[in-house]
Parts: C-alpha cells; sequence; structure tokens
C-alpha cells in the first residue's frame, strides 16, 4: 500500500493568503511531509485522538471574521477587500487525549500527547515490564493556531450582501492542489425594524477546504449579527450556530491498518462574538473575539466603499 | 493581530527534533510444516534494519518497544503442534530462546500471545525471560536478525499446506 507522500495536511494549518503563505511555506513543507510519515503510523482510533484538535481548531477559524459591522444598505453599491486572520486558543486539554493500548496491554488506555501537543507517552505492560509502548509525539507548539484568507463582499441588492473567499493552489511540486473556497449571504433584519437604534443582520456561510486527496473540510455557520456606529467606530456582536466536520483519508501501515477514512466533527457548535472596527475612509480595521467550545479571534484590515 | 499572525506572533511553530512512534514491520518467520510433520533449525533469511525500519525515517534511533509477539498456525490439521522460537543476530554466535509452545493446531489458529501469556491469561505459549532486551537491543543496534524454529507437528501424516507463523510487533521512536 502506498502512501501518497506528496499529499501535505499541515498547509491547512497556515494562512492561505499567498505573502503570508510565502513567508511560512518552509516550515509549512517540511510540517506537512512529517506530519504525512507520523500520519501513516496511526490506526484510524489513534488520529482521531492525535488530530482532533486541528479538526476543532479548523472549523473555529473557518467560521470566524465574515463580518465587521450590521450595517447593510438597502441599495447602493458596497464592495470590499479584505485579508482576515484568525487564531484559535489552543488549551492544555487540547495537547492530550485517551489513546488505545494494543489488544491484550495493561494499561488498556493512556493519555498521550496530541498534534499539539508535548512528548508522546511510553507506557509498561503491568504484568510484564519489559513490554512497552508508546505514542508520537506532538508536532506544533502554539498557542494560538492561526489562518489568514481574502474576502470580497459585494452588495447591496434590498439589503443583501455577498462574501467570497477563494484561494486556489496548483500541483507544485511537493504540495497537493489545494483549495480553499467560502461563499456567505447576510441580509438586512433591521430595515425592517426601523425603530431599533441597532443594525441587524442574519447571515449564512459555507466554508470548503480541500487538500489533494488527504483533507476535505466543510464548515457552515448561521447566525445573526447588531452593530452600532459612533462616528469612525463600530461596535459589533453576534451569535452563530455553526458545524464543521474534517475528513482524512489515507492508508496506515499500523498492523492491520489499511485504508483509513474518518470524519472528525468540530468541537464549536455555538458561538458569541464581541468585535469592534474602525473606519478610516476607504480603509477599514476591524478585531473580535469569539466564545464558544474554542475560544477563536479575528482580525482584519480592508479598503471598500 | 494579523501582523501578528503573518510574522508568527501566533507563537505556532514546528517542534523541533518531535519523535514519531514507528511501527516496527517484517520482523516474521512463517515456516512451512514438510511432510515429516519435523522441522529442525530452520531460520528466516536475515532480516535486515531496511526491511524492519521504515526508511522515510531517520537512521538515528531513540527507542525502541516492543510490546509483542504472537504464534498463530495457518492451514487445516487435526493434530498438535509444539516448538521454540529463537532469534539470532548477525554478529553474535548464540541465539536467543524468545518463546515454546505447545498445543493443538486449531489453538493457535487464534494467535496466541505474549502478551495474554503474561497476563496469566490460558496461553500456549511460554515467553523466555530475557528474549524481549535481547530483540530491543538488536533493534537498537540496528543488527540484521534472523527467526529461527523448531517445530514439530504429529499425527502423521501431515497434509500439505501448513505453515506456523511468528511475528514480533515493536516500535522504534524516530524522528522523521
Amino acid at each position: 500500500m502506498m502512501v501518497r507522500m506528496q499529499r501535505r495536511f499541515l498547509s491547512v494549518s497556515f494562512p492561505l493568503l499567498p505573502v503570508v503563505g510565502m513567508l511560512l511555506m518552509p516550515t509549512a513543507a517540511r510540517a506537512q511531509s512529517d506530519l504525512d510519515k507520523a500520519l501513516e503510523h496511526f490506526d484510524a482510533q489513534t488520529v482521531k485522538g492525535y488530530i482532533k484538535p486541528m479538526a476543532d481548531f479548523f472549523g473555529a477559524n473557518m467560521n470566524a471574521g465574515w463580518y465587521h459591522s450590521a450595517d447593510i444598505p438597502v441599495t447602493g453599491l458596497k464592495i470590499e477587500v479584505n485579508i482576515i486572520g484568525m487564531g484559535s486558543l489552543v488549551g492544555d486539554d487540547q495537547k492530550t487525549f485517551t489513546a488505545t493500548a494494543p489488544p491484550g496491554f495493561s494499561p488498556a488506555t493512556f493519555e498521550t500527547a496530541t498534534i499539539f501537543g508535548g512528548k508522546g507517552k511510553t507506557i509498561r505492560n503491568s504484568f510484564d515490564t519489559s513490554l512497552t509502548y508508546s505514542g508520537s509525539d506532538g508536532i506544533v507548539d502554539a498557542t494560538l493556531f492561526p489562518l489568514a484568507v481574502p474576502q470580497l463582499t459585494v452588495g447591496s441588492i434590498y439589503g443583501t450582501e455577498l462574501t467570497l473567499r477563494f484561494v486556489p493552489f496548483p500541483d507544485i511540486d511537493a504540495f497537493p492542489k489545494t483549495t480553499y473556497f467560502g461563499v456567505g449571504a447576510r441580509h438586512s433584519i433591521s430595515q425592517y425594524l426601523p425603530a431599533v437604534p441597532l443594525d441587524i443582520a442574519a447571515g449564512v456561510f459555507y466554508t470548503s477546504f480541500e487538500v489533494g486527496d488527504l483533507i476535505d473540510f466543510k464548515g457552515i455557520s448561521i447566525g445573526a449579527q447588531a452593530s452600532k456606529t459612533f462616528v469612525i467606530a463600530t461596535l459589533y456582536g453576534g451569535l452563530a450556530w455553526e458545524n464543521s466536520t474534517m475528513n482524512i483519508t489515507y492508508v496506515s501501515k499500523f498492523p492491520g491498518g489499511g485504508r483509513v477514512d474518518i470524519d472528525l466533527d468540530g468541537d464549536n457548535s455555538f458561538r458569541f462574538t464581541v468585535g469592534a472596527g474602525l473606519s478610516l475612509g476607504f480603509v477599514k480595521l476591524f478585531a473580535d473575539a469569539n466564545f464558544g467550545a474554542v475560544t477563536n479571534f479575528s482580525a482584519g484590515i480592508g479598503v471598500g466603499i | 493581530m494579523l501582523a501578528g499572525f503573518a510574522f508568527g506572533g501566533s507563537g505556532c511553530e514546528i517542534v523541533e527534533g518531535f519523535l514519531v512512534a514507528v511501527n516496527i514491520q517484517g520482523l516474521v518467520g512463517q515456516y512451512v510444516i514438510p511432510p515429516t510433520g519435523i522441522l529442525q533449525d530452520l531460520c528466516t533469511e536475515f532480516i535486515t534494519p531496511d526491511d524492519y525500519l521504515d526508511s522515510d525515517f531517520s537512521d538515528e534511533i531513540n527507542d525502541v518497544q516492543i510490546y509483542d509477539i504472537r504464534i498463530k498456525t495457518e492451514g487445516a490439521y487435526n493434530g498438535t503442534v509444539s516448538g521454540e522460537i529463537r532469534a539470532m543476530r548477525d554478529d553474535l554466535l548464540n541465539p536467543q530462546v524468545v518463546l515454546t509452545f505447545s498445543g493443538s493446531w486449531e489453538d493457535f489458529k487464534t494467535p496466541q500471545s505474549w502478551l495474554q501469556a503474561r497476563a496469566g491469561n490460558p496461553s500456549h505459549i511460554s515467553p523466555q525471560d530475557g528474549a524481549i532486551a535481547f530483540l530491543i537491543n538488536a533493534i537498537r543496534e540496528r543488527r540484521p536478525l534472523r527467526i529461527c524454529a523448531d517445530i514439530s507437528a504429529s499425527p502423521l501424516p501431515v497434509p500439505a499446506g501448513l505453515a506456523v507463523t511468528a511475528e514480533v510487533f515493536g516500535q522504534v521512536r524516530v524522528a522523521p
């Protein structure tokens, strides 16, 4: 069984924006190759625990940064281009997982490092201490798991705007074809509630991220937003339900492993957002914090009308 | 914050020198039972580090773990089987007895495990002290190994197509 060594997984963990990507690509390239090699030696049960935090953080990042105001004009031209950066806080509980030891081993389970953890744990068999079993070390040392994307927003028709994220990377050398695509739509609710002193909107956002044949990520977020503008400053917030799933497919070299095809659901199912922005003519700056199962931050800079 | 992300301010970096627990593969001896039912001192060819270690990883072995050794039979036979499995290094004259085994042929259709034997479960294998340390040292020193066997099956006639397989399960901790 051959593993497609050219598949690079960890590209998903680094910004897709070309400039930022180039800054980090030397590290990313090595990390992706190393993670491929590590995954090959995991069975499905182990990879689920080892990689799960990355699915959680990706889900949280992908569903972040879609808006920084609830003010959507009923009519008129709106075009805005943004660069959005996101980051998810890596907590201690995401650095270890409960792994399963081989059949008959005692103890049957043990705590060891996830991809964000430290050293992998080595355990000794209770009945024969010459027998030992080990988990792999973590690969990523992070306090904040980042991502950055470009974003285009156009509107408004009947108080509705459309937002797009799209970054294609062709298959080049060691990097597989990678495609990041996101689309969202928001509609002004406050146009129906003129007496309410806030801008209110509702929106739905969908994200797809594919890295060769190894990773396939899908995410969706549905929520409501509110904001208030004070001259050049805007305070905004929102509530959203979200769902994300990361599918990983590879061939395992673990004894009896075979083909592994698993779905990992991100832990974040709900988020509360609070943020602030500045409008300096055509230039927009904004940042927010998002609270759910994963604590997440986003910030951006944009130009537009 | 965006500038921080762009220039590594997120504190996200790849750990230098991280180790992966890589499975040892290919430390296997398969022995076809001859019509006589007796097999004496039959050894595999030398199994080299290139065979049992993954070449995608560094040659420097940081640690070796052996977590099980299993014996199983293949083929249909209504008799008994017994024997001894030994390991030999290329640089040492004396082999190390790994385990002895005895039972009905059917008993070994389900692989008999060193782990189960040591746990006190009913088992048809007898692990030998010192064997695990011998194997660990050999692998750590990247020595070619042979797996040898003495096997006896009875009664006669012994049908064709019978085989006994001994396999070592372990890991090495290595850098990519």
